[in-house]
C-alpha cells in the first residue's frame, strides 16, 4: 500500500521562477527552497497536485468543479517566463485509482485522458521538482468561477483522494500531496493595488487561514466561506486547493508554515 | 451585468461567452494576439460580438468589459499582451475606477 509521506502548499505566481533565477539567494528562491528541501527529506516517488485551472485548460464551454487528469498532461499551456511547455511525467495507475475511488465515494469529477495544465501546476513543479523526475497526478479544484465548491466538500474530496492513495498498490509507495495557490489575491479586478496587476484585498483573513493551517486546521472550513473568499479576491478560491490538501493529509503534522504579515499566500509543509 | 467585485459568478458571466473567449485567446495564442495588435477591428469583427461589446473591446474599455461579464483573469490578458491600447498602468487605473462605483452602490 502507498503512504502519504508529506503535504505541502505553495503559491504559483507566474513571475516567481524568473525572480528566483535572477536572485538565487533572494526571498522567493529561499522560501520555495525550504519547502523543496523538506519534500526531498521525505523521499516521495510521486506527487498528487491540487490546483485550480485559470480558464486555460478548461473553459466556459465545459467548466468542471473537480477534474482528474488521467493520461497525458502537457504544460504550461499559458505563458510563464522561463518555463517552456513540455510533457509531464504522470502516474497513470495512481490517477486512475484516485478517479475510481472518488467516483465510488460520491464525487463527480471530470476525466481527461489527454490534457494540459497551466502555471498553477508548472510553477510549483519548477521549484519542487525542476527536472520532472517525480510522476504526478493533477487534480483540478475550481477556484475561479462561482459558485465555488464549499470548503467542507473540498475537505471531504481531499479525504477521499487520501483514501485512494492509501489503498494504492501500484509502483508509487511514497506519495506527497501538493496544494497550489494563494489565499487572498485579486487578479484583473477592481481590488488591484494602484499601478499593479494584482492586489491582496484581505491580508488579515489570509493570516487567519495561515494560522489555522499552522495548527490542525480544525477551523479551516469555518473560515473559508463563499463570503470570505469573495472578499479576498477574484482568485481567492485557490484556498480550496489547500483545504483539499489538508483533507488528504490530516494525519500529518506541521513542519513549516511561512506566512508573512500583509501577504496573501504562504509556504507550508506537513510530515509524519 | 456585474454589480460588484469578488468571486466571479455564473450570473456575471452570462452573455459574455465570446468576449471571454476572445480575451482567453489573446493570452494563449501568440499569433492571434499579434493579429489583434496589427488589425484589431478586423479580428474583433469576426468574433460575433454585439456592437456594444465590440466597441468596448476596440476602445480598450476594460471597466465596461468587466461589467459586461469578462472574467478578470481573462480580461487582464489584454494588458499583458498590450492589445487594443491597454497596458498594465492604464488597465489598473481603469479597473480600479469601478471600486468607487461599487462602493457608492452599496451606500
Amino acid at each position: 500500500m502507498a503512504r502519504i509521506v508529506g503535504g505541502l502548499g505553495v503559491p504559483h505566481t507566474p513571475t516567481f521562477p524568473h525572480l528566483a533565477r535572477s536572485d538565487p539567494s533572494g526571498e522567493v528562491a529561499t522560501r520555495y527552497g525550504a519547502v523543496a528541501s523538506a519534500l526531498a527529506e521525505v523521499r516521495p516517488d510521486a506527487l498528487v497536485i491540487f490546483s485550480g485551472d485559470h480558464l486555460n485548460t478548461f473553459f466556459l464551454d465545459n467548466w468542471p468543479i473537480f477534474a482528474i487528469h488521467v493520461g497525458e498532461v502537457e504544460g504550461p499551456i499559458d505563458p510563464v517566463p522561463g518555463i517552456d511547455s513540455q510533457q509531464l511525467l504522470t502516474e497513470g495507475g495512481l490517477a486512475r485509482a484516485v478517479y475510481r475511488h472518488v467516483v465510488d465515494s460520491g464525487f463527480d469529477p471530470a476525466l481527461t485522458l489527454s490534457s494540459s495544465v497551466d502555471h498553477g501546476v508548472a510553477v510549483p513543479l519548477y521549484f519542487l521538482d525542476r527536472y520532472h523526475r517525480l510522476p504526478v497526478v493533477v487534480v483540478h479544484v475550481n477556484g475561479v468561477v462561482g459558485p465555488l465548491p464549499s470548503a467542507i466538500r473540498c475537505w471531504r474530496f481531499g479525504q477521499v483522494v487520501g483514501e485512494a492513495i492509501a489503498s494504492y498498490t501500484g509502483p508509487s509507495s511514497r506519495v506527497a500531496v501538493v496544494a497550489s495557490g494563494s489565499f487572498s489575491l485579486e487578479v484583473g479586478g477592481p481590488l488591484l493595488l494602484p499601478g499593479h496587476m494584482w492586489g491582496v484585498p484581505a491580508p488579515d483573513w489570509a493570516a487567519r487561514v495561515a494560522a489555522s493551517l499552522a495548527g490542525r486546521g480544525d477551523d479551516l472550513v469555518a473560515l473559508v466561506t463563499p463570503r470570505s473568499l469573495s472578499a479576498a479576491g477574484s482568485v481567492a478560491g485557490e484556498t480550496l486547493a489547500w483545504v483539499a490538501m489538508r483533507g488528504a493529509t490530516q494525519h500529518l503534522t506541521t513542519r513549516l508554515l511561512d506566512h508573512r504579515k500583509g501577504e496573501g499566500h504562504a509556504f507550508g509543509f506537513w510530515h509524519d | 451585468m456585474r454589480s460588484g467585485f469578488g468571486t466571479i459568478d455564473v450570473d456575471d458571466l452570462g452573455g459574455a461567452y465570446r468576449l471571454n473567449h476572445f480575451c482567453r485567446r489573446v493570452g494563449l495564442d501568440r499569433e492571434f494576439a499579434e493579429a489583434v495588435r496589427r488589425n484589431p477591428a478586423s479580428m474583433v469583427s469576426g468574433y460575433g460580438l454585439s456592437l456594444e461589446q465590440a466597441e468596448h473591446l476596440l476602445t480598450g474599455n476594460v471597466a465596461a468589459l468587466y461589467l459586461d461579464g469578462v472574467h478578470p483573469v481573462l480580461l487582464a490578458r489584454l494588458a499583458s499582451a498590450e492589445v487594443v491600447g491597454v497596458d498594465e498602468t492604464s488597465y489598473s487605473n481603469a479597473i480600479r475606477s469601478l471600486l468607487d462605483q461599487f462602493t457608492e452602490g452599496e451606500q
